[in-house]
């Protein structure tokens, strides 16, 4: 097994960063969702009065 | 000892309440909704800096109440604001005066001063004051109102932090005997005698001097939630209605007339002891740009050729640069360092002929090459032995998807800086003013522009800003009808289309513009003729603040905070629906089980494929474009980040083939902007989705708008590519039967007359 | 009855009184328009409608509707 965590590291290594970026981004997601999302820019401060 | 300091900020909109409270809180603020009611609530904690000394451990918060006019019970942001102060009790007001509007400021400051709470008056807008040649006395000011008076300009800063440590203090006199509150105004002698009176009579006598003098004005002016609070009985109501009525007889007026009358004529007298304004004879610059701005000739064509310039800079001419380098070049094959050797590069490559031998230019060799981020990537993980199908992943998956969507950044940024300066130079308040007769015309009043305006950033808070409409009916209207304007999440589509179908033609970008306005005040008359939403159009009355030239860093601010949110949303959601598309198109069942295949056989295709015929019609029946306007409803960006996936944006080819040239060939021209229009007519994402729901508070109207939209984009659509196609090609089809079937129908609902009930008295029909 | 809805461009008016009720009788007073001050029109929009007038030093928008309350002499 070790063998193979040797040959593939490349892949073991990359699979990593990616997996985590994601497991950020459904984090980052779930927050804003559950915050009653704004994908606008700066929170409700831009719909006048 | 630390204790929680709590400011509000109390003000007329316009006023330049906004900015003393982001002056004051910086980013520490939190924004959210008053309870029960959809008014929105700022709350923020001051700026440790701007802390008077004595505060220093102490927790400063500061409450933004709603812009108001006065603390009448008519509209929900003065009953939220009445009730905060009233229930809530807050250590200290800040009352923000506009000092270019003096009296109509101090209307609301008479107002609040019955309250009986410590208050200092911030005069603002001194600088503006001061140029034109205005004087104010202060002493005499802060004599009259009975409180402090601080001079101030907020947006320069200038008497903020003066402002803070007086209010401060005056929240801590409360603690000392003797506090000092700000003195209610008197009335005229006829309303003061009633006024004690119904003090007797309501047995209000035993209350505090400033809760016993507000409840009696309440009482006077016929305040339904006065007389509920006191739990008044039958026969004493009887009573001080009878109090009421003598005064009304006596007087010759009604009882909210001689209170309101007699609060400006206290007004105008303490005007007149304080305040000197400059000769009025000339006209302000405001005033001369108005004359051509908002005259009754040029100003429709000045806005339309203002939304031309906007867009044609943003999208086509210096963003569409900025765009070209970001696609070809970060996420191409690489570009060269500040531009330098590019040409001669290009040139070496037309001269390069491969017969006559000799190697292939080398763009390194030019300039500082930095290659595209595909390139490295792909370098990268060939270097490390990445599985074939993590290096389609990365590349052809995320880079791909992301940064097609990341490509139109630059575009974006020049739209919102645009956008911004328009927003606080005070120009498109002139346009709702402008637009409001078009608009009535048509059932909406000019308020239903403003929530269109702040569209064109985010159909978010531009659904929101329906709040400010009064009347239920237009405000669903509003709310159904604000996302037809093209968002900046849409921008990108725009922009692809634009580019890529359209080699950048300059009409394109504000044609979508231009189609939303028109579906929005199309459906604005047929919604209105429909029995949902008969009733009377909303009053309209609005203030038009002057002009002036915003500061580069409000700008700045501005065009940064919703640039990053465009960024930090395409790292986040769009990368996720990106993986997604990636995985789903290059994942299938094939004759050797599940595994790689072909993106024709993938999971996506076939799926697609099946509901596809659905927009064959509208001339865009692919699986591709189907699939795409579908995550379009994720987010209206990854309708560009699938085509990037699905069309191999970030694909290193050898002969350096032109991005996006595959999708041109995917579509005809007409196809194109087809599509192009159902995307922005049709459901938005699901963010925007999420406000409409709120805001509609019914699950029946949110779905009744869904479907509205949806129906009308694809009827749109269809009517546009089949009578295109007639015109193009000179051939009747059936579709354009169905076509003109629809289109018959969409001219009928627009014109058919309707019975309306006449005046302002509303109608008799049920919301 | 004279009402702002009838005074032309340039003029300038004092009002008598506000007709109607509800609301927005008693916005057009919160904003100052009360009997006795003078408003004068500064402008018709675009389509003839709204109108623009100046009243206390500042500037107001005003459907010709909604001027038809305002009652000047």
């Amino acid at each position: 097994m070790f063998d193979w965590l040797m040959e593939n590291s490349g892949t073991v290594f990359v699979s990593a960063i990616v997996a985590g970026i994601l497991a950020v981004a459904i984090h980052r997601v779930y927050r804003d969702a559950t915050r009653g999302k704004n994908s606008c820019g700066g929170n409700c401060s831009c719909c006048r009065r | 000892m630390s204790r929680t300091v709590t400011i509000a900020l109390a003000g007329n909109p316009n006023s330049g309440k906004t900015t003393l409270f982001n002056a004051l809180t910086g980013l520490n603020q939190h924004v959210g909704n008053w309870p029960g009611v959809t008014v929105e609530k700022k709350e923020g904690r001051l700026k440790p800096n701007l802390k008077p000394g004595e505060a220093a451990g102490d927790d400063v918060v500061i409450v933004d109440l709603p812009g108001v006019y006065s603390l009448s019970p008519h509209s929900p942001e003065e009953v939220v604001a009445d009730r905060y102060l009233a229930d809530e009790r807050p250590d200290v007001i800040i009352n923000i005066v506009d000092a270019t509007n003096l009296e109509r400021n101090l209307y609301l400051t008479g107002q609040l001063a019955e309250l009986g709470l410590p208050m200092i008056i911030a005069v603002n807008m001194m600088d503006v004051a001061r140029a034109r040649g205005d004087k104010l006395e202060t002493e005499k000011l802060a004599l009259e109102l009975g409180c402090t008076v601080a001079e101030m300009s907020a947006i320069t800063g200038e008497g903020v932090q003066n402002a803070v440590s007086r209010a401060h203090s005056a929240a801590q006199d409360k603690n000392a005997d003797g506090k000092k509150l700000p003195a209610p105004p008197r009335f005229g002698l006829d309303i003061e005698q009633s006024l004690t009176r119904i003090c007797d009579a309501a047995g209000l006598n035993d209350l505090p001097k400033h809760k016993r003098r507000r409840a009696a004005v309440r009482l006077f002016e016929r305040n339904a939630a006065a007389t509920r609070e006191l739990r008044l009985v039958p026969d004493k109501q009887a009573k001080i209605e009878e109090i009421i009525k003598n005064c009304e007889t006596a007087m010759d007026d009604d009882s909210e007339s001689l209170i309101t009358a007699s609060r400006y004529a206290r007004i105008e007298e303490i005007v007149g002891k304080c305040w000197v304004p400059a000769g009025r004879g000339r006209l302000s610059v405001s005033d001369r740009i108005d004359r051509v701005v908002t005259n009754r000739w040029l100003a429709l064509p000045i806005f339309a050729l203002v939304i031309f310039f906007v867009y044609y800079v943003s999208i086509t001419s210096l963003g569409a640069l900025a765009t070209d380098w970001a696609n070809d070049g970060v996420f191409g094959e690489g570009w060269h360092l500040a531009g330098i050797g590019t040409s001669q590069y290009e040139l070496a490559v037309e001269n390069f002929n491969p017969e006559s031998g000799g190697e292939k230019p080398e763009p390194a060799d030019y300039g500082i090459w930095v290659p595209g981020i595909p390139v490295l990537l792909g370098d990268m993980l060939k270097a490390l032995n990445c599985a074939e199908w993590l290096q389609g992943l990365v590349i052809d998956g995320i880079t791909a998807g992301v940064g097609a969507v990341l490509g139109f950044v630059p575009q974006m940024l020049i739209l919102f800086l645009f956008l911004a300066f328009m927003e606080s130079c005070g120009y498109m308040a002139r346009v709702a003013f402008i637009m409001d007769r078009l608009f009535r015309r048509f059932g909406l009043s000019g308020k239903s522009f403003i929530p269109l305006l702040v569209g064109t950033g985010c159909g978010v808070p531009g659904v929101m800003a329906s709040r400010t409409i009064e009347s239920e009916r237009e405000r669903r209207i509003t709310v159904m009808t604000t996302t037809f304007i093209p968002c900046s999440a849409k921008l990108p589509i725009l922009a692809l289309i634009a580019g890529a179908l359209f080699d950048g033609a300059w009409w394109v970008a504000p044609s979508a513009y231009f189609v939303g306005v028109a579906s929005i005040v199309c459906s604005g008359v047929i919604l209105k003729k429909t029995r949902l939403f008969a009733g009377d159009i909303t009053p309209f009355v609005m203030e038009l603040p002057a002009y002036h030239w915003p500061t580069a860093g409000a700008l700045l601010r501005s065009m940064w905070e919703r640039g990053w949110s465009f960024i930090k949303k395409a790292g986040t959601i769009i990368l996720l629906a990106t993986v997604f598309v990636w995985f789903t198109s290059h994942f299938g069942w094939s004759e050797d089980g599940f595994g790689m295949v072909e993106m024709t056989e993938s999971i996506l295709a076939v799926a697609g494929s099946s509901i596809s015929w659905i927009f064959a019609p509208l001339g865009w029946g692919s699986w591709q474009a189907t699939v795409a306007a579908i995550t379009g409803l994720i987010a209206k960006e990854n309708v560009v980040g699938t085509f990037g996936v699905l069309f191999g944006f970030a694909e290193v080819t050898e002969d350096g083939q032109e991005v996006w040239s595959a999708l041109g060939a995917h579509f005809t021209a007409l196809g194109a902007y087809s599509f192009l229009m159902f995307n922005m007519l049709c459901a938005p994402c699901f963010a925007a989705m999420g406000a409409i729901k709120r805001e509609m508070n019914s699950v029946g109207w949110f779905w009744t708008a869904i479907g509205y939209q949806c129906g009308f984009a694809y009827v749109a659509s269809l009517c546009f590519y089949q009578f295109g196609l007639v015109f193009s090609s000179g051939r009747l089809v059936p579709g354009t039967v169905i076509a003109a079937a629809a289109l018959g129908l969409f001219l009928w609902l627009l014109f058919r007359p309707v019975k309306t009930a006449g005046g302002l008295a509303s109608s008799a029909q049920s919301a | 009855m004279h009402t702002l809805k009838d005074v032309p461009c340039g003029a300038t008016a004092r009002v008598r009184g506000i007709s109607g009720t509800g609301a927005l009788r008693r916005r057009i007073m919160d904003m100052g328009i009360v009997k006795g001050v003078d408003i004068h029109v500064r402008k018709l929009a675009p389509l003839g409608d709204p109108l623009e007038v100046t009243v206390r030093g500042y500037e107001l928008s005003l459907r010709k509707g909604d001027a038809a309350l305002i009652e000047v002499e």
